[in-house]
Parts: structure tokens; C-alpha cells; sequence
């Protein structure tokens, strides 16, 4: 269960160690260029639903629902495009649906007590439903210039996808690690027992962190649409695998309580790294995806130290027992 | 364990009468939640017979037996490790890995016959075996761990294919007529589903095996208390679940006209919903194998109906939504009531 202290250390030299065999079996590898290139296209929008699914994590609970969050954020960029919405008023009325989104998972996962897998699951299927309600089966290419700035843009040669992320992941860092709030998050994932008793608002926090995870999805709508200049309600169907293995790769607790935003950000770029390695070398995407799969597994095992009992404990950890 | 479990008083003193009360009050509520179900279908089925005339005729009914059969043997799987308090997202994966490399064999060695049926459950079996190794020996939460199977065993299938199918030309003749054939009039798909239900429902029922995981799903500290090997209740139901879900895939694939990697997509995601639907509580310890054949029928129904009526693909992906959604709440709502009930009768013996 404990987190190992040298996991970020670990990070790096395997992060270093992608970085070395992707320069030596491609030579189109190492350039600034490249690199920036395809890590912006492999992380960037991942990058910032896996911070908003940390906050989830930390507190106990998971939300699978975020990807189709983000496809919804996708459709309503669209249509808010069509109608010439200005794009900074269009963000913040998207940003303000998903973290909708989210605020109603955090209700229903604390209102019915309910493992929020299964809320999710549920929830999942409705969001989803919703974009193709709202969007039909067809794909929409037709933005305003405007949508595109902050996922295809560049700020002193960077991506601002990229330093988008870096300042987001800043941000996050602050809230979960500096200030009331985030400590109440690890609290509540430690012990919601004990954070109850200490006087933490758990239900409120909880619902705080689903928010933040559905605001951070539509945050990263816009990078989408910016990205792929288009969207679909059927956007980013299996990009669940690759989120919630860039957060427990980070060094996140599944469980909650542990985690830091500093080991979430090496993960994503090791796991960009390996994409983009994968990629020069031709291995085709069903192999990078069995990959992948295969990091998630391995990094749990190796996260996981603790008793059988100490986790059917942790599991069970229903706020509704509660007075 | 370092400090003392949650609920250890209680269960120490009140174990006897407690457990008894609890058992009659959560066999009542379960009988309930069965035939709630069974009644929204036929109110289901009136529904449809109302709007599309060409719903509730032999032959409709047949087609929805035929695409339910399947979702049952597959949703009898996922409830085995349900009720474990456990999930499996692979389900859709596994299916398309055994079905690839298991017909893969069949049509290799056409001349071994049906035995080969075996080479299907086996690969099922296998890749049941090692979800239980990473959950239950693991220690790995279980939507982690299928979640990472999923993309392995789907991979594995598209670099065993490697960019080929199987057609259902390339096999032999009996691969087919299993989805065709009929025994007493009776699909043989149909008889299979009906027989999975029952053995799944005389294995939870009856078997030893069965109760420790209904013990294992509904209190987990109990049951370590009790002195029940968790892991390897929980091991042994992922075995089952990987065994019916490569008999599943056999089933696919005779269905199928081709083989290919990308076969049951999404299918755990439906198995679930069978499953959640079915009243198999999501909090695990409770549930019964027919309730999820009747969930899955039930998916089947209006999946059938809304196609009839003219609903388009979106709608019907709403209603799958709708009907997740409904069942958690419903399944919230009643072990709420149940917690209230107990608390009462606990009340009352310490007063």
C-alpha cells in the first residue's frame, strides 16, 4: 500500500531509459521538434483529464465517465462554434457543463453510497448518449479559428498544450498539496471515518474532487478540438485505459490517500515517451495498447504492499455508516 | 490486521439470531428484486407489442432468444464475480481472444472434431486464471486489473491475427450448426444458455463454493473471521467467469460469419449492465445467475424493441445508459432499506 519513496526517482531513470531506446531505434527521434510535437499529441489532452482523475483518486473513488465528459465538451464546443459564440464564453459555458457533469457523480456517488465504478459505468453511458443527443452521428470540422488556439498554438516555439498542461499541473499541485482543501481530499482517502471525525466536510469534498475532474475535462475538450480541428460524440472512446494508467503509474494510491501531482506528470511523459518511440518504430497501435495494459498491471503490482486485509478495509469505506 | 475491523463487535455478539433475520430479510428482498425485474419485461414486451405489430411473433421472439442466449452465458459469467464484490471489464476482450485463437485451432485440426469446443473455454479459462492471479493473489482492485487484461488480451488477439480473419467458410460444418441447429425444436444456443443458467444457479445455490462467495461478497471481514480463504473464493470465480466467457466466445464465433480481432467490443460494459439490471447488487453478496439471464434478456428486448420502432443507434445506447442508471439507484434505494432494517432489529436487541 505504501507508496515507495524513490517511485519518482524510478520515473525518471525509466523515463531517461524510453528516451534513450526511442533515439537509438529511430533516428528521426531526437528533435525538439518532434518530441514536443508528439508529446503534445499523445499527452496533452490525456494529460489533463489524468490530473482531474487524480483528484477522484485521492479521495477513494474513480470516475470512468470522464473521457465521455470530454466527447460532450466536444459536441457543445461545436455547437457553441456554429452559433459564433465567442470562444472565451464558450469555454467557460463548457467548462461549467462538465464540471457539472462531474458535481453529479460526486452527488450520486455520496447520496447513494454506491461504489462509484458502477455510478460511473451508468453515468458514463448517459453522458455519452447525451453527446450523440446532442451532436447525432456526425463529425463537425467547421470552428471558428479561434477554438484551435490552445491545442495547436505555440508560445516561444512551445506547444501551448503542453505549457497549458505544466501550468495546470502547477495549479493542481497547489490545491492538492498547499492548501485546506487538498489536504482534505488526502484525508478523506485516507479515512473518510477519520476525516468525518476531524471535522472535514466529507460529502462536500468529495463532490469538490469530481468537479474538478469534470472541469479539467472540459479544459481538455478545447485542447481536443484544437488538436484534431474536429469532434464526434464517439471522441476518445477508449482513452480510459491510458488516463487511469498514467495516474497509477504516477504513483497515485487506487485506493486513495497518497499520491503527488510531481509523479502523475513524470508518467504521462514517460508513457508519451514510449508512445512516441513505439510510433517511430511502426509498432502498430493494438501492440501499444497491449503495452500499455501491461505497464498499468505492473505498476500496481509493484505499488500494491499491502495486506488482503488492510485493502477489503480500505474498500469499504461507506460514507453513509456515518452519523 | 494492525487495528480492529469495522463492524467486529457487532458481529461478535449478534451473530447468531442477527444473521438469521438478516438472512430471511435479504432472501425476501432478493425474490422481490427477481420479480421486479421479470415484471418491467413483460411490461417491456407489452410496450413494444403495442407499437411495432411485428414485435411478439414466433419469429421476433426467436431472434431476441437467439441475441439474448449469448449476453446470458456472458452475464452469468460477470455475475459470478459480482457477487464476489469484484468486476471484470475483460469480458469483451477475452471473448475476442478465445474465440480468434480458439477457432484459429479448429480450423487448423478440422479433423478432431466438436472436442475442439474445449480449445475456446480453455483460452477463456486461462485468461479467467490470470485475472484471479492479479486479483485475488495480486492484491490488485479488480476494475484496475481487468481494465489492464482488457487491452492485454485484446492486443493478444490482434497480434495473433496479425491482420487476418476466419471465416466461417474455413470451418468445419458442426462450428455453424451449433447457432442453427435445434433439439426438440429448440434452438441448441437457447438449450446451452438455459443450461449455464442452471448450473451457475446449482453452483451459487448449492455448492460449498457458491455460499463462499455469495460470505465472501456480501462481508468480507466476516468471512475472513469465518476463516474463509478469500482468495481463493475470489480466484475461483474468476476461473468460472473465464470459463463461461470462453464458452461465450464459442457461441460468437458460430454465430459470426467471420472471426476478427475486434469481435465484442464493448460487450463487458453490456454484461455489466445484464448483470446490474438483473438485481446482482453492485456491492456485491447478492444476486442470483437467473436474475442476470433475465437482465440480459431484458437488454436484449429493448434493444430488439427499439429497432423495431425505428429508434436510432443513439437512442438505444440512452436507453442502455437509462437502464444502468435506474438499476444502481433501484439497487441503492434497497440495501438502504435493508441497512435500516437490520439497524432496527439490532436496535431492538440491545435496548
Amino acid at each position: 500500500m505504501r507508496r515507495l519513496p524513490i517511485w519518482e526517482a524510478t520515473l525518471i531513470v525509466l523515463l531517461l531509459l524510453a528516451g534513450l531506446a526511442a533515439s537509438l531505434t529511430s533516428p528521426f527521434y531526437l528533435t525538439a521538434d518532434q518530441i514536443s510535437y508528439s508529446l503534445q499529441q499523445s499527452i496533452a489532452v490525456v494529460g489533463l483529464i489524468a490530473l482531474g482523475l487524480m483528484a477522484v483518486v485521492v479521495i477513494g473513488e474513480i470516475d470512468i465517465s470522464l473521457p465521455a465528459i470530454m466527447a460532450l465538451g466536444n459536441i457543445m464546443f461545436a455547437q457553441l462554434s456554429q452559433g459564433h459564440v465567442p470562444v472565451w464564453l464558450a469555454f467557460l459555458t463548457v467548462a461549467a457543463a462538465c464540471a457539472l457533469c462531474g458535481l453529479i457523480n460526486g452527488l450520486l456517488v455520496v447520496i447513494l453510497g454506491l461504489p462509484s465504478l458502477a455510478i460511473t459505468l451508468g453515468a458514463m453511458g448517459a453522458y455519452r448518449a447525451l453527446a450523440l443527443l446532442l451532436g447525432g452521428q456526425k463529425g463537425f470540422a467547421d470552428f471558428q479559428p479561434g477554438y484551435f488556439w490552445l491545442g495547436s498554438g505555440t508560445v516561444l516555439q512551445a506547444p501551448v498544450s503542453l505549457v497549458l498542461l505544466v501550468l495546470v499541473a502547477v495549479l493542481l499541485g497547489f490545491v492538492m498539496h498547499g492548501t485546506v482543501l487538498g489536504r482534505a481530499l488526502f484525508a478523506c482517502g485516507l479515512s473518510t471515518r477519520a476525516a468525518l471525525m476531524s471535522g472535514i466536510r466529507v460529502r462536500a469534498v468529495k463532490i469538490t474532487a469530481f468537479a474538478i475532474a469534470g472541469a479539467m475535462s472540459g479544459l481538455a475538450s478545447l485542447v481536443y478540438i484544437g488538436q484534431f480541428q474536429s469532434a464526434r460524440a464517439d471522441n476518445a472512446s477508449d482513452m480510459l485505459l491510458f488516463v487511469v494508467t498514467a495516474v497509477v503509474l504516477g504513483g497515485v494510491d487506487i485506493f486513495g490517500g497518497r499520491g503527488n501531482v510531481v509523479g502523475v506528470l513524470l508518467s504521462l511523459l514517460l508513457l508519451g515517451t514510449m508512445e512516441n518511440g513505439m510510433g517511430l518504430a511502426n509498432v502498430p497501435g493494438s501492440v501499444q495498447t497491449l503495452a500499455i495494459g501491461t505497464v498499468l498491471i505492473v505498476s500496481v503490482l509493484i505499488a500494491q504492499g499491502g495486506s488482503w486485509s488492510t485493502m477489503i478495509k480500505r474498500r469499504r469505506t461507506p460514507v453513509q455508516n456515518n452519523p | 490486521m494492525s487495528d480492529g475491523p469495522v463492524g467486529g463487535p457487532l458481529l461478535a455478539t449478534g451473530a447468531g439470531a442477527a444473521s438469521a433475520i438478516r438472512r430471511q430479510a435479504s432472501i425476501g428482498l432478493l425474490r422481490n428484486r427477481a420479480v421486479g425485474v421479470t415484471v418491467f419485461l413483460v411490461l417491456l414486451g407489452i410496450f413494444f407489442s403495442g407499437l411495432a405489430p411485428n414485435f411478439a411473433t414466433i419469429g421476433n421472439i426467436n431472434t431476441i432468444a437467439l441475441n439474448g442466449a449469448i449476453l446470458v452465458v456472458v452475464a452469468c459469467a460477470e455475475a459470478i464475480v459480482v457477487i464476489t464484490r469484484n468486476y471484470d471489464l475483460s469480458v469483451g476482450s477475452t471473448v475476442a481472444l478465445a474465440s480468434y485463437v480458439g477457432l484459429d485451432v479448429v480450423r487448423h485440426v478440422p479433423e478432431a472434431g466438436p472436442i475442439l469446443i474445449l480449445a475456446p473455454v480453455l483460452i477463456g479459462t486461462l485468461c479467467g486464471v490470470f485475472n484471479g492471479l492479479l486479483v485475488a493473489y495480486g492484491r490488485l482492485p479488480s476494475v484496475v486489473a481487468t481494465l489492464g487484461t482488457m487491452s492485454i488480451y485484446r492486443g493478444l488477439a490482434f497480434l495473433y491475427a496479425n491482420g487476418g480473419q476466419i471465416n466461417a467458410s474455413d470451418l468445419p460444418p458442426w462450428v455453424a450448426r451449433t447457432a442453427t441447429s435445434h433439439v426438440f425444436g429448440i434452438s441448441t444456443l437457447l438449450l446451452v444458455a438455459c443450461a449455464v443458467v442452471a448450473l451457475a444457479s446449482l453452483m451459487l445455490g448449492k455448492l460449498r463454493i457458491g455460499r463462499q462467495i455469495y460470505a465472501i461478497g456480501s462481508n468480507p471481514e466476516a468471512a475472513l473471521f469465518y476463516g474463509l480463504n478469500a482468495r481463493r473464493v475470489v480466484f475461483a470465480a474468476y476461473t468460472m467467469d473465464g470459463l463461461l466467457t470462453g464458452l461465450a466466445a464459442f457461441l460468437f464465433a458460430a454465430r459470426a460469419s467471420w472471426i476478427v480481432p475486434y469481435l465484442a467490443q464493448g460487450l463487458e460494459l453490456t454484461a455489466l449492465a445484464a448483470v446490474v439490471v438483473g438485481g446482482v447488487s453492485v456491492l456485491g453478496g447478492s444476486g442470483t445467475a437467473l436474475g442476470a439471464a433475465v437482465g440480459a434478456v431484458t437488454l436484449a428486448t429493448l434493444d430488439n424493441g427499439l429497432v423495431l420502432v425505428g429508434a436510432s443507434e443513439f437512442t438505444r445506447e440512452l436507453m442502455q445508459g437509462a437502464a444502468i442508471v435506474c438499476a444502481v439507484i433501484v439497487d441503492a434505494a434497497l440495501q438502504r432499506r435493508l441497512r435500516r432494517l437490520l439497524k432496527a432489529v439490532r436496535d431492538r436487541r440491545f435496548l
